[in-house]
């Protein structure tokens, strides 16, 4: 998605806004557009505009022989004019043009970091929480912080509690 | 318990006696999750998304991720129950105003809710009252667990858990504290914090999230970027501001009662007056109000005056939650009206806690 206001950049900001006529609406900004603007100030015409450019890009791109995803039939004009794409294996189909895209709104990761699901299943969550939970307990103790001591017990007992031996009777929901 | 029961007071987020509560009101947590087999929900015809929305829900049942589990099919409800939903941030607007097979999994404490075909097949929440973060990220991916061992979600070595939108690809997690901060705000502080957020790269946004205003001086902060953290580092981040805003609106409010407290009075006192005499009032101006009075209910201005029930106060005097009320609809005119008259009894001298029916849910 191109910056709403230079419509060269990237935008990297995507917040609530105030328009010219006293609505609020998602804006998406690049990082200098934003910056300049404190509380950003975009007028209905202005955004109408970059959209129909926007488009017009777009066809121009596609009408140059874009390829679909063999597996949604979506192709990246389509996906960069309404900004969802269609299935997860554009990810590796689009890869090549993707990639600048996903390193500029992530500030430049482009590298997956954190949970994934194969070093889950329903299970050792359970056990992990457990485990964590239990230590959280030692330490309020520790800082005579009985009140949150108290809650963790709470936690900890109904996980315990739970007849599929850690899925609790009353589930997780805190 | 029908739905319909929830309507006569909010969620338990809105206990009000999370850390940091009187400036605090809630922390979130929400994951984006995709079935690897499916195209997404955008791109999904009806029968695609039914059959998702199916194979979810029955995970979902059978993961008995809370004591008791609801879920509504929004496809079969009319556009006050999505909205009514809306106002309890169980879901959001984008879901209830979209069309075919889309519901909600939410637990009874209202904790823990499930989107089904929002933009994403799945849209894990976790909601908890006050300063808890690190709480809500491990609800999140306590509940991440128990639904993977029943679905595949798709993820891909290098981008993570993929997203139908890159913004979200990654963890596909977004963590945000709903702020409630009328000093900072009556003095025009305020642009001192938003200019702070957004050297660190978080987004600020309204009362009900993406594209919505910020009314009743709520606002709430959250992460911009997905890719290239953990999860404990993005909800660390987030985490990690709120300590400092909390201190700066604190400030503000002494300096106000040391040097200015006849007009702090004032206008608390004024606001309490207004709703407790109104004969018409409209949502803008009830949560402008509330939130002078929740400002001096914190102060210690006014006393006898819940702080839950002005928390409540803020969801239950939304247009929906009004209509459930009343059992009918009504146009903005004779709300306004319904408003003013639910305002007055609920803030009338003498109906203090003990008018609160938050002890059903204790």
């Amino acid at each position: 998605m191109t910056c709403q206001k230079c419509k060269r950049r990237e935008a990297t900001r995507h917040e609530s806004v105030r328009q010219e006529d006293g609505s609020w609406a998602e804006a998406h900004l690049c990082d200098r557009c934003a910056e300049k603007s404190e509380v950003t100030l975009l007028s209905p015409a202005s955004m109408i505009q970059a959209f129909i450019e926007g488009a017009t890009a777009e066809a121009r791109r596609a009408s140059g022989g874009a390829a679909a995803c063999p597996s949604c039939g979506i192709t990246y004009a389509e996906f960069r004019s309404r900004g969802r794409l269609g299935c997860p294996a554009d990810y590796e189909v689009f890869l090549p043009d993707l990639l600048p895209l996903i390193e500029r709104i992530h500030h430049g990761g482009t590298q997956h970091v954190g949970k994934s699901p194969a070093s889950t299943d329903g299970r050792t969550e359970f056990e992990r929480e457990l485990i964590e939970l239990r230590r959280s307990l030692a330490e309020a103790v520790q800082r005579e912080q009985y009140e949150e001591a108290a809650r963790l017990r709470d936690r900890i007992r109904i996980l315990e509690e739970g007849p599929a031996g850690g899925r609790g009777r009353g589930g997780v929901e805190p | 318990m029908r739905i319909s029961d929830l309507s006569s007071h909010g969620g338990e987020w809105l206990r009000g006696d999370g850390p940091e509560g009187d400036i605090v009101l809630s922390s979130r947590v929400r994951l984006a999750r995709n079935l690897a087999d499916h195209r997404f929900t955008t791109r999904a015809a009806d029968p695609e998304r039914r059959e998702v929305a199916d194979r979810v829900r029955e995970t979902v049942m059978q993961s008995k991720f809370a004591e008791r589990v609801f879920y509504v099919d929004l496809e079969k409800e009319d556009p006050v129950q999505g909205e009514f939903l809306v106002e309890r941030h169980l879901i959001s607007r984008e879901l209830a105003r979209a069309e075919g097979p889309r519901g909600v999994a939410f637990g009874s404490r209202e904790a823990i809710s499930i989107m089904v075909n929002e933009e994403d097949h799945l849209r894990i929440q976790v909601l908890q009252s006050g300063c808890q973060l690190e709480e809500a990220w491990r609800g999140a991916r306590a509940v991440d667990g128990l639904l993977e061992a029943g679905l595949t979600f798709a993820f891909h070595p290098r981008f993570g858990y993929l997203t139908a939108c890159p913004t979200n690809v990654g963890t596909g997690l977004r963590a945000s504290v709903l702020l409630h901060l009328p000093a900072l705000a009556f003095s025009n502080h305020i642009q001192q914090v938003f200019k702070a957020v957004h050297q660190l790269s978080l987004a600020v946004r309204g009362l009900f999230g993406e594209g919505t205003e910020p009314m009743g001086h709520l606002f709430q902060i959250s992460n911009q970027t997905t890719l290239g953290r953990s999860e404990a580092e993005i909800v660390g981040a987030v985490g990690q501001i709120v300590p400092q805003i909390v201190k700066y609106e604190r400030q503000v409010r002494e300096d106000r009662l040391q040097r200015g407290r006849r007009a702090l009075e004032d206008r608390v006192w004024r606001a309490l007056g207004v709703l407790r005499h109104s004969r018409l009032i409209s949502t803008q101006e009830t949560l402008e109000h509330l939130s002078a009075v929740r400002l001096g209910v914190n102060v210690g201005i006014l006393e006898g005056i819940d702080l839950r029930l002005v928390n409540d106060l803020f969801i239950l005097s939304q247009p929906a939650h009004l209509q459930k009320l009343e059992g009918r609809p009504l146009d903005p005119g004779e709300r306004d009206e319904v408003r003013a008259a639910f305002l007055r009894k609920r803030l009338a001298p003498g109906e203090g806690p003990a008018e609160n029916p938050e002890a059903s849910g204790a």
